[in-house]
C-alpha cells in the first residue's frame, strides 16, 4: 500500500524550544496511524504542521509526493487533509448541519454572481448539498441533531460533529487530534463506534491520542513521540512493550 | 538646520511621546488583563484634567489635594466603568465589538457633557510644573522646564509600573490572568479582583497622564478623543501591548515622528504621517517594533 | 393561520413605507428619511462587514467620503453625467476599500480597528488639507443634483430612488446570507483557523466582505453629494464612522434588519431630540450615545434581533439557522 503521507527529518524551532526534532513519519494509505507520547511531546505542534496552521522550520511533509509544507491551511484542506481539534472548535453561532455545510462549501460551483441573482443552479446545489451534510450527520449518530446550537450538545456529540464537519470535506486524509480526550464511558464508546465506521470506509486516518485503549482497539500502525523525537514505531503491541516506551511514559500512566 | 533646533525637537518629541505612551500604558493594562480594548480610557485623560482644574483653579483646593482627589475619583470611575458596562454585556451574551462600541460611546458621552459644562474652548493649565514660560538653557537650546518635570514623573510612574508588572506577585496576577483566566484561577488568583484592579489601574494612569499632557495641550477637549487618543493606542500597538517600557518606547517614536514630520515635511500632514507609520507598523509588525515577547508567547 | 398574519404585517408595513410621501407632505419629514435611507445603506454594508464576516471597521466613513467626493469632482469638475459619478464613486471606494482590506486580513480585531481608525482620519486629513482638490474646509460645490427631464429630483423622488436602492441591498444580503458565501463569513467570523481547516480561504472572505461594504458606503456618499449640492469634511470624522458602527451594533450585527433598524433609529433619534428639547442642541450628541449604551447594555444582540425574536414569536416560527431557512427544518424539532 502506498504512503499517503510522509514527513521526512521534520524540525520545528519556536525560540529555543525544539518542539519537533527530525521527525520522519510515514501514513500508509487505507490504514489508521497512532501518534502518541506524553504530555508535551510535540502531537500537536505535528499535526498543526501537517495540517498548515504553520511551517516547519526544516523537513518536508510530502503529501501523496507533493511537498505541502510551505501551502496555507486552506490550501492543505482543498487538497484533502482534513482534521479535528484538541480542544474543540465548532462555529457556535451556526447550528449542527450549517456547521458541516461549512466544509461543503469546497464542493459549490455557484459563483457570487449566481448567489446574487438566485438562480435555479445555486437553489440546486444548496438543496444537494444540504442533502450531503445530513447524510454526514448520519454517520456520526447526529441527524437527529441537524437543527441545534452546538453549545446544546453533550461533549460527546461536539466531538462528533467535528468529526463529521472533517469528513464532509470529503478529505483522503483525517488527521484526529485527541477525539477521546474527557470522555466518559458512554461517550468513549460511541466514539469507538465511530472509529470502527471510519475504518469500515477505508478512511485514511492520523490519530493522535492519550487514551491508551483507545490506540489499542483503533490503530495498525502507531509512532511514540518524546520530547520532539520518535523513540519508537510498530504494531501497538509490540510498542507498549518497548523499554524506551514505558520510561517515557512512567509517571505518566493513564 | 541648526543643532539646536534639532535638538529641541527631539526633547519635545520625546516628551510629548513619553506621555502619549502613558495613555497607551492604560491601554496595555486592560488589554492585558481582560483581552479588551476600553476606548473610554481616553476620556480619563481629558476628565482628570478638567477636574484637576476644577478643584485647584476654581475650588482652589491646593495641588496635592486636587491631584489626589481627581485621580481617586477616575480610579473609581474605572470601577464603575467595570459593573455598569462590562458585566451587563457580559451578562447579556455581548462580546468584544460590543464593549469597543459602548466604551466608544462612552468616550463621546463624556466629550459632550464636558462641552456643555465647561464650553468648547480650552483653558490654560495652571502652572503647578512650573511657569509655562520659565526655561532651562542648557547650551544654546533653551527647554520649557515644564517638559523636564512632565518627563521626569512619567519617568518614575513607567518605571514603578514595570516593576510592578514584572517583579511583584500583582505584577504576577495580572500576567497569568491577560494569559489564561481559567488556569489563572486553578492556581489560586483572585480573577475578579484582579479584573478591578486593572480597571481600576487603567484609567487611573491614563488620569495621570491627562494631568501631565495639559499644559502642553491646554485642558480642552483634545484630551479626551481624537488625535491624542489614537496616539496612545498607537504607543501601545508599537510597543507590542505587553510592557509599559514599551509602550514608552513606541510613545516616544511616536512623538519624534511626529516633530520631525512638522520640521521637514509640513505640520498640516503630521498627523497623516503618524497615522501612516502607525498601519505600516501594524502591518509588517504587529507584535511591535521592539519585538518585545513575554516568557511563554 | 399564523402564516396570515406575518402577510398583514409586513404588507402593513411595506405598504407605509411606500404611501409615506402621500401621507406626511412635510419636506423635512421626507429629507430626513432620505438621509435615514442612505445611511442605512452604510449601516447594512457594516452589518455584512462586522456582523457577518466580524471584521471590525471604525473608518468606514472613509469610503463614503471617497464615493461622495469622486463623484461630486467628476460631476462637478469633469462635466460627466451623474450615473458614471456614482459609478466612479463606488468603483473608487471598492479599490480603496481592497487596498485597506489585502493586507489587513490577518490582523486581530483590535489592530484591525486601529487600522481603520487611522485609514478613516488619513481620508479626513486628506480632505481638509488638499484643498485644491477638494476644497478642504471650504467645501466642494455646485455637484449637480438628479434630474428627470430637466428638473431636479424632489424630495419625493429621491425617496421612491433609495428605496429601490435599500430594497435592493437589503436582496443581495438575504441572498448572500443564506448561501455558502455567508457561511463561509459566520465561520470565519467564529473561528477562522477551523475555517481554513474546512478549506475556507478567510482571506479572501474577508477582503471580499471589506470589498462589498465599502462599495455600499461609496454608494451611499456619492448619492449624499447629488443630494445635498455641496461636500464638506465635516461628516467625515471619526466620530461619524462610530455612529455608523453604532448603528450596525443598535441594530443588530447578525440581522439582516440590522442596518434597517439601526440606520433608522440612529438617523431620527438625534432629529427628533434636536425637535423636541429645544435648545438642546448640544445636548443631542449626549443623550444619543447614552441611549446607545443603554442599549448596548441591555440588549447587545440588537434591537433587530429582539424585533426579530419578538415577531417569530408573533407567528409561531422556530428560530434555528443563521444561514439556512427556517422551512428546511423539520416540525417539532
Amino acid at each position: 500500500m502506498a504512503n499517503i503521507l510522509e514527513t521526512k527529518a521534520l524540525t520545528k524551532r519556536f525560540g529555543g524550544i525544539v518542539a519537533n526534532h527530525g521527525i520522519n513519519l510515514a501514513i500508509e494509505q487505507g490504514k489508521t496511524t497512532g501518534l502518541i507520547g506524553p504530555n508535551g511531546s510535540g502531537k500537536t505542534t505535528f499535526i498543526n504542521q501537517i495540517s498548515g496552521i504553520f511551517p516547519p522550520t526544516s523537513g518536508s511533509i510530502l503529501f501523496r509526493g507533493e511537498d505541502i509544507s510551505r501551502k496555507p491551511a486552506c490550501e492543505i484542506a482543498s487538497m484533502g487533509i482534513a482534521r479535528t481539534f484538541q480542544r474543540i472548535q465548532l462555529f457556535n453561532h451556526l447550528n449542527v448541519v450549517e456547521n458541516v455545510l461549512v466544509s461543503r462549501c469546497k464542493f459549490m460551483s455557484a459563483s457570487a454572481l449566481d448567489v446574487a441573482l438566485g438562480t435555479a443552479k445555486v437553489r440546486h446545489e444548496e438543496k444537494a448539498q444540504f442533502d450531503k451534510a445530513v447524510e454526514f450527520l448520519g454517520i456520526v449518530g447526529l441527524d437527529g441533531d441537524a437543527w441545534k446550537l452546538p453549545s446544546s450538545l453533550p461533549y460527546g456529540k461536539r466531538r462528533a460533529l467535528e468529526i463529521a464537519r472533517a469528513l464532509a470535506l470529503e478529505p483522503s486524509l483525517l488527521l484526529l487530534d485527541e477525539p477521546a480526550a474527557g470522555m466518559t464511558k458512554e461517550e468513549f464508546v460511541q466514539i469507538l463506534g465511530i472509529m470502527d465506521i471510519l475504518k469500515e470506509r477505508k478512511v485514511t486516518m492520523l490519530l493522535v491520542e492519550h487514551t491508551m485503549e483507545f490506540i489499542r482497539r483503533a490503530v495498525d500502525w502507531v509512532y511514540v513521540l518524546n520530547f520532539g523525537e520518535v523513540i519508537a514505531q510498530g504494531p501497538f503491541e509490540e510498542v507498549e512493550k518497548d523499554k524506551a516506551v514505558i520510561t517515557a511514559y512512567l509517571g505518566d500512566e493513564e | 538646520m541648526v543643532l539646536s533646533d534639532l535638538l529641541q525637537n527631539i526633547i519635545g518629541g520625546v516628551t510629548v511621546g513619553a506621555t502619549y505612551g502613558l495613555i497607551g500604558l492604560g491601554v496595555v493594562f486592560l488589554w492585558q488583563s481582560i483581552q479588551r480594548i476600553n476606548f473610554a480610557n481616553i476620556s480619563s485623560a481629558m476628565l482628570a484634567a478638567y477636574l484637576f482644574y476644577t478643584f485647584y483653579a476654581q475650588l482652589h483646593l491646593g495641588f496635592l489635594v486636587s491631584f489626589v482627589v481627581s485621580i481617586a475619583i477616575i480610579a473609581a470611575y474605572g470601577l464603575a466603568l467595570r459593573y455598569l458596562v462590562l458585566e451587563p454585556i457580559n451578562r447579556h451574551g455581548g462580546d468584544k465589538l460590543e464593549f469597543v462600541v459602548a466604551t466608544l460611546m462612552l468616550c463621546i458621552f463624556w466629550l459632550s457633557v464636558v462641552k456643555v459644562i465647561y464650553g468648547g474652548i480650552a483653558k490654560p493649565f495652571p502652572p503647578v510644573f512650573g511657569e509655562a514660560t520659565s526655561f532651562v538653557q542648557i547650551g544654546s537650546i533653551s527647554i520649557p522646564s515644564v517638559y523636564f518635570r512632565i518627563f521626569f514623573v512619567v519617568l518614575v510612574l513607567v518605571l514603578a509600573l514595570h516593576m510592578l508588572l514584572q517583579r511583584t506577585m500583582i505584577g504576577k496576577m495580572f500576567r497569568a490572568t491577560a494569559q489564561n483566566k481559567e488556569m489563572a484561577s486553578l492556581v489560586g488568583i483572585n480573577v475578579d479582583m484582579t479584573t478591578s484592579l486593572a480597571f481600576t489601574l487603567a484609567t487611573s494612569i491614563v488620569g495621570i497622564a491627562g494631568i501631565l499632557l495639559a499644559p502642553i495641550y491646554f485642558v480642552s477637549l483634545d484630551l479626551g478623543g481624537g488625535p491624542i487618543g489614537i496616539k496612545g493606542f498607537a504607543a501601545a500597538v508599537m510597543g507590542g501591548l505587553v510592557d509599559p517600557l514599551g509602550t514608552i518606547a513606541g510613545g516616544i517614536t511616536i512623538g519624534l515622528v511626529e516633530n520631525f514630520s512638522t520640521l521637514f515635511i509640513s505640520s498640516a500632514y503630521k498627523d497623516v504621517i503618524s497615522f501612516v507609520v502607525l498601519v505600516v507598523v501594524l502591518i509588517w509588525k504587529p507584535r511591535g517594533i521592539f519585538n518585545w515577547t513575554t516568557k511563554g508567547d | 393561520m399564523r402564516r396570515n398574519l406575518k402577510r398583514i404585517v409586513y404588507g402593513a408595513f411595506f405598504g407605509l413605507i411606500l404611501v409615506l410621501p402621500l401621507l406626511s407632505r412635510n419636506e423635512y419629514v421626507l429629507f430626513v428619511m432620505n438621509k435615514a435611507l442612505l445611511n442605512i445603506i452604510v449601516a447594512s454594508g457594516l452589518v455584512f462587514l462586522t456582523g457577518f464576516a466580524g471584521q471590525i471597521s471604525l473608518g468606514q466613513v472613509g469610503f463614503v467620503a471617497i464615493g461622495a467626493y469622486t463623484s461630486g469632482l467628476v460631476t462637478a469638475r469633469l462635466g460627466m453625467p451623474i450615473p458614471i459619478g456614482i459609478v466612479a464613486g463606488i468603483a473608487l471606494s471598492v479599490i480603496v476599500g481592497l487596498v485597506v482590506a489585502i493586507p489587513s486580513f490577518k490582523l486581530k480585531a483590535f489592530f484591525l480597528s486601529l487600522v481603520t481608525i487611522a485609514f478613516g482620519q488619513i481620508i479626513y486629513l486628506l480632505l481638509v488639507n488638499l484643498t485644491a482638490v477638494t476644497g478642504g474646509s471650504q467645501g466642494l460645490f455646485n455637484i449637480p443634483p438628479m434630474k428627470l427631464s430637466g428638473t431636479p429630483f424632489t424630495n419625493t423622488l429621491y425617496y421612491y430612488l433609495f428605496l429601490v436602492l435599500v430594497a435592493l441591498v437589503i436582496l443581495l444580503m438575504y441572498r448572500l446570507k443564506y448561501s455558502y458565501i455567508g457561511r463561509q463569513m459566520f465561520a470565519v467570523n467564529d473561528d477562522d483557523v477551523a475555517a481554513e481547516a474546512c478549506a475556507i480561504n478567510s482571506r479572501k472572505t474577508k477582503v471580499f466582505a471589506f470589498g462589498l461594504s465599502a462599495g455600499l458606503a461609496g454608494l451611499s456618499g456619492a448619492l449624499t453629494a447629488h443630494m445635498v449640492g455641496f461636500l464638506t469634511p465635516d461628516p467625515f470624522t471619526f466620530f461619524d464612522s462610530a455612529n455608523f458602527v453604532a448603528m450596525a451594533v443598535v441594530g443588530g450585527l447578525r440581522q439582516l434588519s440590522g442596518g434597517v433598524v439601526g440606520g433608522f433609529a440612529l438617523t431620527w433619534l438625534p432629529e427628533l431630540l434636536r425637535l423636541k428639547i429645544s435648545g438642546f442642541e448640544n445636548y443631542y450628541l449626549l443623550v444619543n450615545s447614552v441611549i446607545v449604551l443603554l442599549v448596548l447594555v441591555f440588549l447587545p444582540s440588537g434591537l433587530g434581533a429582539s424585533l426579530s425574536k419578538g415577531l417569530s414569536r408573533l407567528w409561531g416560527e422556530k428560530q434555528g439557522a443563521v444561514t439556512l431557512h427556517n422551512s428546511k427544518s423539520k416540525e417539532g424539532e
